[in-house]
Parts: structure tokens; C-alpha cells; sequence
């Protein structure tokens, strides 16, 4: 009988366990996604060498991801909590022993842990072996050595959440024999809030303040404490938020409560509403701030990566490409170029010297890259004549593979002529913006020359790069790599934090319905009511978001060492992750809405 | 003062979708109220006494015939129309209070208020005064939580007449409080009733409630089936005694 009835409670609930198994769900997928690329050391390895702490970022990212997977089934199993309490009370209340009340709580909660579970880890199969195509196909980064199907992850998953499930087993079995039934029976209806005394919340925010600033403080000088900057301005960051998000927002709420624009509308409704809540939210909002600033940190500077090839590849060499005597064909795709400089260059090749005209040099002379206190910062100058022959290597490299041994010499203008072979032109130019042009750079290379030899072929022969188009190919295979990285861990961030959310939001939902039935039988209008609906959840996203975004500002500065200039064109991450956010946001509220408001058919 | 508030025609209601088993819970009302009544309604459980009172109340809908309220036939409104009608022209007392808990007694009772846009000084002195009516002046930056039965039930009535609503309506009003607290707010409305007369029409299954009302509508079985009116001259003792008598009859 007991049975039946449990079950009987399943069936009736089942939109309420849907919310609960596809929060789950969502959280160990991105659990399983995180770990493909954690667990990978071969894949980690051979992308991020470049950066000696790739291993040690992601080593960390997974501990906090633990940490945030706790915190979140933590909320996961107060809600299966609070949606069996009363029924489990009803039962007592009919008679039910404690011993079977518990190993029903309990085994409903390891049933939902492993359904969950390993649903999970096959979404998150699924989704990793989608979304490296997705960048494939977006940007143009083929990820090597990533593996969708990856043992080690699988393993992390299934023990971590079924680990945790069984210590939620234990926990909920405790509390429901615990408690009398009727105190079980009549959980919903104890509302009594205290709220904190005004010199604690001074305190609080006092605190909170200090550390952020502290925080801020040690990522703006990483020399501080080096490796450990990162959690330790975790740390600080965290706690720091939770006390300003406890001490001020019930100040600010209180303080707008009191103010005319709180007896506009349903201004009051809203506000009363977020003040009876944040208690419940300082936590949720706190992690969601920091998920937000780590999500929105991997994105930006995953996009770094991509813009600093293009100045990490001007500063390889002074021209674009070289290429001797140009084809009508490959002077046809030039001609479409945004070219900034261009130079022609006569040479004759004898069998072991290639020589060039002093007088022509003289008169328009080879640039070369001049460094300033940077890799990125450089200036184009032009090169003297006497360094052209000690150094030879660039030049060299915009020669056909025949000439790999030749020497190159400077003749004077008459015995210049005097060298019995025919005359050859090197072309070379540099464009404006080689990401601009890389589809015709691309067709360019692969076009033969009047010799009937493509540069393509020429490279590899070579072994060596053709101008600055070919570091920039070089280039883009080892930040693309960085760059999947950074914009994988945002998505996964993203998508964690937009489920913890959705889970805490939607789970008040249920307790909201009364109130929004109750404004409707008092007169309030259904546009009214959505736009309440829209502006509390608003604030919801919109505080830690806010929160988020400064801990991003101050977060790229340790982005220093890597990359260019960390806040280049910044607001493409920030626009992008801003739409993304966004739309979460729309998704939530048509979702809440779907709870909260009767739809058209039914009666008003 | 001899105008309509409420006169109901012909008034059916049936549950039941399409294709499947009807219940007619109202088979056909007919009904008047004047301004400034205090009308109870009584009858027993499952007689239809609440679908009545949703209907008039905008808060359902009738299948058939019509309901107009201070001359306005509610049935057809729609949306909109139907949110300002029960902003502006209704109040509402219901059984469980329904105060919002997240909100202060105060701003419980202004939120009618600032539906409408009122200014927000006019709003503090009307919620003001109403709540001196009431006697919960002192209890208005109480949260419900802190509030008795009692207490709470005061606060929904200021909440339900701050507006001035053509109507007042009840749904067992004092079904959830004690006999001290039922007897207190029994005397408030009679007072608002009287003093400042406001139209009320309450649902109740208890006779002694019904004894504060000027006329009483007997329904059973979906129809009104009799009705009894307080005499000038009759006390609150002896009407209480005749609706005692009358139930007897009624209900056997």
C-alpha cells in the first residue's frame, strides 16, 4: 500500500521531478564534458605546451567544479526535500513506520542519483562530440587528440555524483525520521523570517567590501603570490560577494521600499518579494557571480587567443608572402588584396648564389620587424644594406626550395647585369589584416607561379614558413587550441550556472502560484503580472551578472602575460555571452510564467 | 438609496467538459441586492454557495444567464477589462485571508491602490484611515506572519475596502477564526455596513454569522430556495433564532 501510494506521489509530481532530473541531468553532462578535456593529458598536453600552467588551470577548474556540483545538488535534494515532506508526513500521520518511510526516502533519492547520473553521461557524450564540430565549424579549430568517449570521465562522473547522492541518501533519510509528522506535514506553512540586526549587515558589508577589494588587489599584481593568486582570489572573491550580496541588498530593498516608486504597481509585490527570498539567493547569487566572471573570463580570453594571432604573426615578418615570378593567375588574387606595401625585387641565381641589385635595394629598401619592449609591440623599418647579407635567413624563406643553398649576395648595379642568367622578380607585399584576407592568402599559396611551383609545395620542402601568412597558420593551430579551451569551459560555466539558477528559481515557483492567483482575483491585469514576473527574475540575473562582469575586468589582468592586450575588442565575449545570458533569461521567464500564470483556456 | 448592485438572471453552471459527465452545480439564479444590503447566503455543503459567489465575484464563469454588477454585465468582460473591473469595483474577503506574506500589513493593503496608480501621499492616507476603521493602525508594519487569525483577517478586509468597491464580498469569512475574533469582525462589517454603507455579500454556513446580516438567500441544490429578511424591530438574537428555526426546516 505504502508503495502504491509512493509511486501514486511520483505520478502526480512528475512535472516537478522533470524540473529536478533534467537539472541533474544538465549538471553531470556538463560535469562529464568538463572532465573529457580535464582527464585528457594527451589533448591538454599537446595544446596548451605553449602555456606551462594549462594542466594546473584545469586541475583547479575541475576542484571547483566538484565544489560547485556540491553546492548545486545540495539545492537539487532540498528541493526533492521539500516536495516529499508533506507526503511523507501524510503517511506517518496514516501510520506508516519510521524504518519504511526511511528506506523509501531513500531509495527514491539513490533511484533519482542514478537515473540521472547515467542519463547525464550519455548527454554529455553526446554533447562532446558535438560541440568541437560546432567549433569546427564556427571558428575553424580542429581540437587534436579530443576524445568524446572518454573512460576517465565517465569514471570521475559516475563516482562523484553517485558519491554524492548516497551522502544526500543518508542526509534526507535523517531528517524525515527525524522529524515529528506533523511538523513534516505542515513544512510549508511555517513562514517566519528574522531578519538581521542593522550593525551585523553594517558589519557584513563592511567585510565584504574589504575583501573584494582584496581580491582585486592580489589578481592586479599576480607577482603577489604567484601560483597561488587563483584561489586565493577565489576565495576572497567568493566570500567577499556573499557578504556585500547578504548586507546590501536587503538595505537597498528596504531603503526603495520606503520610497514613492515602491507603491507603483506591483513594485511593492516585487520588492517584498526579493527581500523574503534573499536570504535564500545570497548563496545561489554568490556562486552564480563567480560562475559568471569564470565563464565569461574562459570565453574573453579564449577569444584573445584568437585575436592576438593576428599580431603575434606581423611580428614574424615584415611582408605577408614572397613569391618569385608571379603567375598572371596569382597576380590576379593580389590584386584583390588590401595591401599596405608592396616591393618588386630583380635577382638573378647562378649554381650557388642568388644576387641582388644594390642599386635597386638602395632605392627601395627591404623592410625588416623591429621590436619594442613587447612581442606585440613592433614597428616595420627599413633594413640596411649591410645586414642584408648576415641576415639572410627571412629573405630565404620567400625563396623556391632549388635556392635552399645558395648564398645571397649584393651586386653592383653594372655587375649585376653583367651575371649571365636570366632575370627573375620577387614579389613580396605585406596586407593590412591577414585574418581579413586569409581565404585569398589561402588561394594564393596554393597557385602555381610561372616556375609552375606553389608555395604550399614550397613550404614543405622548405621546412620553413613563407612570411608571415605561413606564422600565422602555424600560429592559429597552437592558440586555436587555447582558444577551444577557453571557449568550451565558458559554455560548460555557462551552462552550469544558468541550470543552478533555473533550479533555484523555478523551485519557488511552486510556492508562488498562490500569490500571483491572488493578484489576479485582486484586480492586477495579466501584462502586470508578467511584468513582475519578468523584473524580479531580472534582478535576479542582473546582480550577479553585474557582479560578474567586474570580476571580469579585474580578472583579465593576469591575462597580461599571455596575451597582447587582454581587453581587445572586449565587447565581442562581452556581447556574445551577454546574448547567451540573455536568452537563459527569456527561457526562465516564459518557464516561470508557464507555473505561475493560468493559461487562456482556463478560468480567470 | 434604492439602486441595484447586484441582480442575477437566469444563472446556470456546469461543470464538465465536453464528453464528459455534467454536474450542474447552479441550475437557475435569480436574484437582486440593493446598495448598502448586507446579504448572507447560506446553504449547506456541495449546495453551490461558492460557485454563486465565484461567479459574482468575476472569479468563474457562468454558462448561461447573466450577472451585472452596479449595472455592468460582467459575464462578457474579458482580460483587461476584467482585471480593472475587480481592481476598481470589487472586494474580496476570503476564508484563509490570503495576505501576501512577503509584504507588510500595509503594503498588503495598498496594493489595490497602487494598481490603480494612486498617488503615493493619497495612498498612506488611505490606507491610513481605513486601517483606523479597522483598528489595526498599530499592526501596519507587521509582517502576517507576526499577526493572530484574527488580526490577519482585519488586514484582508482593509486590503478588500481600501478602494471603495462598489461590493463587498465574503467567502466564510470567519470560518477560520475563533468565536471572540468571528464576533469582532462580525461587528466591523455590520458597522462598515452601516456606518459607511458599504454593500456586502457573504457565502457562510454558520448561522451565527448569518445572524449580522439584514437578509438571507437559503440555497440548496443549485437554486435559491428561500429567503428570510431581519424586521426593524427584530433583534440580533431573534433573527439568529429564526435562521436556527429555518435551517431546521430546510435542512433535514
Amino acid at each position: 500500500m505504502l508503495r502504491k501510494l509512493a509511486v501514486g506521489g511520483l505520478k502526480n509530481r512528475w512535472k516537478d521531478y522533470l524540473i529536478l532530473l533534467s537539472g541533474l541531468i544538465i549538471s553531470s553532462a556538463i560535469f562529464y564534458l568538463f572532465e573529457t578535456l580535464a582527464t585528457n593529458s594527451r589533448f591538454l598536453h599537446t595544446n596548451g605546451k605553449v602555456v606551462s600552467f594549462t594542466g594546473y588551470i584545469f586541475n583547479f577548474g575541475s576542484i571547483l567544479l566538484m565544489l560547485i556540483t556540491f553546492v548545486y545538488l545540495n539545492y537539487a535534494n532540498s528541493f526533492l526535500l521539500n516536495m516529499r515532506k508533506h507526503d511523507y508526513g501524510l503517511f506517518m500521520m496514516l501510520g506508516a513506520k519510521k524504518g519504511k518511510i526511511g528506506q523509501l526516502v531513500w531509495l527514491e533519492t539513490i533511484l533519482i542519483g542514478i537515473l540521472s547520473t547515467i542519463v547525464g553521461i550519455a548527454v554529455g557524450i553526446l554533447a562532446s562530440s558535438f560541440v568541437p564540430r560546432l567549433l569546427t565549424k564556427l571558428l575553424g579549430i580542429t581540437p587534436k587528440y579530443y576524445e568524446p568517449l572518454w573512460g576517465k570521465a565517465i569514471l570521475w562522473t559516475g563516482f562523484l555524483y553517485l558519491g554524492l547522492f548516497v551522502l544526500g541518501a543518508v542526509f534526507n533519510t535523517i531528517v524525515m525520521v527525524r522529524k515529528p509528522a506533523l511538523k513534516l506535514l505542515k513544512s510549508e506553512q511555517t513562514v517566519s523570517k528574522n531578519f538581521m540586526p542593522w550593525y551585523l549587515q553594517l558589519l557584513q558589508a563592511f567585510v565584504g567590501i574589504l575583501l573584494l577589494i582584496a581580491g582585486y588587489w592580489l589578481i592586479s599584481d599576480s607577482t603577489i603570490l604567484k601560483q597561488k593568486t587563483i584561489p586565493a582570489a577565489l576565495i576572497t572573491l567568493s566570500l567577499g560577494s556573499y557578504f556585500l550580496f547578504n548586507a546590501s541588498i536587503i538595505v537597498i530593498i528596504d531603503f526603495l521600499r520606503k520610497s514613492h516608486l515602491a507603491k507603483r504597481g506591483l513594485n511593492t509585490f516585487t520588492l517584498g518579494q526579493l527581500k523574503y527570498r534573499i536570504y535564500d539567493y545570497t548563496r545561489i547569487l554568490t556562486v552564480v557571480s563567480m560562475l559568471f566572471a569564470l565563464a565569461l573570463g574562459a570565453i574573453t580570453t579564449g577569444i584573445g587567443f584568437r585575436n592576438s594571432i593576428e599580431n603575434a604573426a606581423h611580428a614574424q615578418s615584415a611582408y605577408t608572402m614572397g613569391i618569385v615570378e608571379p603567375s598572371r593567375q596569382q597576380k590576379r588574387l593580389i590584386g584583390r588584396l588590401n595591401i599596405e606595401k608592396q616591393n618588386t625585387y630583380k635577382l638573378k641565381a647562378t649554381e650557388n648564389a642568388i644576387y641582388f641589385d644594390k642599386q635597386q635595394l638602395k632605392n627601395t629598401p627591404l623592410q625588416m620587424v623591429k621590436f619594442g619592449n613587447s612581442l606585440y609591440n613592433i614597428k616595420y623599418v627599413n633594413q640596411k644594406i649591410s645586414v642584408f647579407e648576415k641576415s639572410s635567413y627571412e629573405m630565404m624563406s620567400f625563396l623556391p626550395p632549388d635556392y635552399s643553398r645558395h648564398r645571397l649576395k649584393i651586386a653592383d648595379k653594372n655587375v649585376f647585369k653583367g651575371i649571365n642568367t636570366k632575370t627573375e622578380t620577387l614579389f613580396l607585399f605585406r596586407v593590412k589584416n591577414i585574418t581579413n584576407d586569409y581565404g585569398l592568402l589561402q588561394k594564393l599559396e596554393n597557385t602555381k607561379d610561372k616556375n609552375g611551383v606553389a608555395i604550399a609545395e614550397q613550404m614543405t620542402a622548405n621546412a620553413s614558413v613563407n612570411g608571415s601568412f605561413g606564422s600565422f597558420k602555424q600560429l592559429k593551430t597552437i592558440f586555436g587550441g587555447l582558444e577551444f579551451m577557453g571557449i568550451f569551459l565558458g559554455i560548460a560555466f555557462l551552462a552550469m550556472l544558468a541550470s543552478c539558477l533555473m533550479f533555484k528559481i523555478l523551485s519557488g515557483a511552486f510556492m508562488d502560484v498562490r500569490r500571483y492567483q491572488l493578484l489576479a482575483k485582486l484586480g492586477v491585469r495579466k501584462r502586470n503580472l508578467k511584468w513582475a514576473i519578468r523584473k524580479e527574475i531580472g534582478i535576479l540575473f542582473v546582480l550577479p551578472g553585474a557582479l560578474g562582469v567586474v570580476h571580469v575586468l579585474f580578472g583579465l589582468k593576469l591575462f597580461k602575460v599571455l596575451l597582447n592586450n587582454p581587453y581587445h575588442a572586449i565587447w565581442v565575449p562581452f556581447t556574445i555571452f551577454g546574448l547567451l545570458y540573455f536568452g537563459y533569461y527569456a527561457v526562465m521567464v516564459l518557464m516561470y510564467e508557464r507555473i505561475v500564470i493560468k493559461k487562456k483556456g482556463q478560468s480567470d | 438609496m434604492n439602486t441595484s448592485v447586484v441582480k442575477v438572471e437566469n444563472l446556470k453552471k456546469v461543470y464538465g467538459k465536453r464528453n464528459q459527465k455534467k454536474y450542474e452545480a447552479l441550475k437557475s439564479v435569480d436574484f437582486e441586492m440593493q446598495s448598502g444590503e448586507f446579504v448572507g447566503i447560506m446553504g449547506a455543503s456541495g449546495s453551490g454557495k461558492t460557485t454563486l459567489l465565484n461567479m459574482l465575484a468575476t472569479f468563474d464563469r457562468p454558462t448561461a444567464g447573466s450577472v451585472k454588477i452596479a449595472g455592468d454585465e460582467i459575464s462578457s468582460l474579458k482580460g483587461d477589462h476584467l482585471a480593472d473591473f475587480r481592481a476598481k469595483k470589487i472586494g474580496f474577503v476570503f476564508q484563509d485571508f490570503n495576505l501576501i506574506e512577503s509584504l507588510t500589513a500595509a503594503e498588503n493593503i495598498s496594493l489595490p491602490l497602487s494598481l490603480q496608480s494612486v498617488p503615493a501621499g493619497e495612498i498612506n492616507t488611505k490606507v491610513e484611515n481605513v486601517s483606523r476603521i479597522l483598528g489595526i493602525f498599530e499592526l501596519l508594519k507587521k509582517y502576517p506572519y507576526e499577526l493572530s487569525g484574527g488580526q490577519k483577517q482585519r488586514v484582508a478586509c482593509a486590503r478588500a475596502l481600501v478602494h471603495k468597491p462598489t461590493i463587498l464580498f465574503g467567502d466564510e469569512p470567519t470560518g477560520a477564526l475563533d468565536s471572540k475574533s468571528a464576533r469582532e469582525l462580525l461587528n466591523l462589517l455590520t458597522e462598515i455596513n452601516e456606518k459607511h454603507k458599504t454593500s456586502i455579500l457573504m457565502v457562510t454556513h454558520d448561522a451565527f454569522s448569518a445572524s449580522f446580516c439584514s437578509r438571507i438567500l437559503f440555497i440548496k441544490d443549485g437554486c435559491i430556495n428561500r429567503e428570510l429578511l431581519k424586521s426593524e424591530k427584530q433583534t440580533r438574537g431573534g433573527f439568529y433564532q429564526e435562521i436556527l428555526d429555518t435551517l431546521g426546516v430546510f435542512e433535514p
